[in-house]
């Protein structure tokens, strides 16, 4: 007990106490000569939650708070009392109590407490009366902060819900977005494809023509010379030339038209149905395409191709615009490749691009085989990604594999794969189903 | 006099052969037909090379190019005549053509007509 606090003072608030208001003077006397007292400052704990408590603490002056770690259950001043519980139970105490204010308390022993009840047994009713004072004033706090909790939940939930539909309408927009932009990145692809196309297809159109605007000029000549001619024999020499050249005429015409056709069919978008086509005949015609379309922009190049179609080879239902799209594009590369590994003046190297067919297990088979520039083993994997290539800025969409890529996977069911060495080959496969 | 007519295009030689059926004929020209830039060097090499007077190549044709050819005639037999026929008339080619040491350039549809004085110029 300090000396500055006198016996009468902690009597008077000992009496104030709710527990001791019936308490006989002789006990609040002998009581408060047991007493303890203490101060704490503003923050200091009083008591620690799971500490082995043998006292409670009567508040003299000052406020404490009673808390479970930041969760705060009450907040009492003078004349009330804490840490009766773990008097009762004998178990560690269940709450922590901090000092709000400069507080002053009295602490009353265990020993001292119970002597009180044995001497005056009626206090069990107030301690009784105070417990459950005490229990219902913390259900009511913590229904308040249950309520309060679940509102601030639902409002956070509410918060949530607005943040993801906002988020989901900018993620639809931005999809929608991209598809747009997909399509014109196609689209794009196929005008760069037609565009190198279109040097080939220039030349592959002339050729057939001269031959029509030959064969024709030639054959009104020699039918001049028919007129004058008295001789039977070279009258037959002279009508077999022409019939002859009737043949050609008709042979080259329908040569140009099917070129014409087949441009179109490139640059159309897709029919939306499969037809049944000579893949051999289709690679064929596309193979001539690249050639003369790279040769006409670099006069400088040559290459020798060779050809395998397997005759066993069905027509396949595909969509022929998209199969030939997939050709030119890689018949372009490896073509690009050889091109690009002779210009490094190589003694003794002879470009070369093989391509051939065959049938496995119902399947069609088109190999791509070129000795160009190879590609570095680390952008093999890369190849068939987006916007991913290996041509200088300018020279390639980045999107021909990826777009081939897709139209063999996924529209045809098939598959693409490429296997290279640096320096030496590049060869693709391209597997599409028959059934 | 013999004329080695190269070109990837197989219908070159009946268009040729009907053209020239009179100077044929008469014996005033022979023709030889080579389909490949290889074939073209083969023929060179088996046969008398004195017997031919001109060679008219086709530029672009699958393998060795007409360009190979002309370089290969120029470092060996360097007193054959060359005449490039090409569909692409464009100055690249020709300046390739001519210093490479082509004797003319035609571009395809052959004028016949030039194509005849160009041949009976050479005797
Ligand atoms: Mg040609």
């Amino acid at each position: 007990m300090e000396e500055n606090i006198s016996i009468d003072f902690l009597i008077k608030v000992l009496r104030k106490v709710f527990l001791f208001q019936n308490l006989p003077d002789h006990l609040v006397k002998k009581l408060s000569e047991s007493i303890l007292i203490k101060d704490f400052a503003s923050n200091a704990v009083i008591i620690n939650k799971g500490d082995e408590g043998n006292t409670m603490f009567v508040i003299i002056s000052g406020k404490v708070k009673i808390h479970d770690g930041k969760e705060q259950v009450a907040e009492i001043s003078e004349g009330n009392f804490f840490g009766e519980m773990s008097l009762l139970d004998d178990e560690p105490r269940s709450m922590s109590v901090t000092a709000v204010e400069k507080t002053s308390v009295a602490i009353i022993h265990r020993n001292d407490f119970f002597n009180v009840l044995n001497d005056f047994p009626a206090i069990s009713k107030n301690i009784i009366t105070q417990l459950t004072r005490q229990l219902r004033t913390q259900n009511t706090v913590l229904i308040e902060q249950l309520r309060s909790r679940e509102k601030e939940l639902n409002d956070l939930v509410d918060k949530r819900t607005a943040e993801l539909a906002t988020r989901n309408s900018q993620l639809t927009h931005a999809l929608e977005d991209l598809q747009r932009s997909q399509q014109q990145l196609i689209q794009q692809e196929k005008l760069a494809s037609l565009g190198q196309l279109t040097a080939g297809i220039a030349h592959e159109i002339k050729n057939p023509l001269n031959f029509v605007n030959n064969f024709s000029q030639l054959s009104l000549e020699i039918l001049e010379e028919l007129k004058e001619t008295t001789d039977e024999t070279e009258k037959n020499e002279i009508l077999n030339d022409i019939k002859s050249n009737l043949e050609k005429i008709n042979n080259h015409g329908k040569r140009a038209d099917s070129i014409v056709k087949n441009m179109l069919n490139h640059s159309r978008t897709r029919n939306d149905e499969k037809q049944p086509t000579d893949l051999n005949k289709l690679c064929d015609e596309f193979l001539n395409l690249a050639y003369n379309g790279m040769f006409a922009n670099n006069p400088d190049f040559s290459c020798f191709i060779s050809a395998n179609y397997s005759p066993d080879i069905p027509k396949v239902k595909v969509f022929s615009q998209d199969i030939s799209r997939v050709l030119i594009n890689l018949f372009n590369n490896s073509m690009y490749a050889v091109n690009k590994r002779k210009k490094t003046g190589e003694l003794s190297y002879k470009p070369s691009v093989e391509v051939n067919t065959s049938i496995l297990n119902s399947d069609v088979v088109i190999e791509i085989i070129d000795n160009g520039t190879g590609i570095p083993k680390e952008m093999v994997d890369k190849i068939f990604e987006p916007f991913f290539t290996t041509k200088p800025a300018g020279e390639g969409t980045g999107l021909g594999l990826s777009l081939s890529y897709d139209i063999i996977t996924q529209s045809h069911n098939g598959k693409i794969s490429v296997e290279s060495e640096l320096g030496k080959f590049t060869k693709f496969t391209i597997i599409i189903p028959t059934t | 006099m013999k004329v080695l007519i190269v070109d990837d295009e197989l219908d070159v030689e009946q268009l040729y052969r009907q053209r020239f059926r009179k100077e044929i004929k008469a014996g005033e020209l022979n023709m030889m037909f080579a389909f490949s830039a290889n074939q073209a060097m083969e023929f060179i090499a088996q046969l008398a090379p004195m017997d031919i007077v001109l060679v008219l190549s086709d530029i672009n044709m699958p393998g060795l190019t007409g360009f190979d050819l002309l370089k290969f005639i120029r470092e060996k037999y360097s007193h054959l005549k060359v005449v490039m026929v090409s569909a692409y008339g464009d100055p690249d080619n020709m300046n390739k053509a001519s210093s490479l040491g082509a004797s003319g350039f035609l571009v395809k549809p052959i004028d016949f007509t030039i194509l005849k004085e160009k041949i009976f110029n050479l005797k």
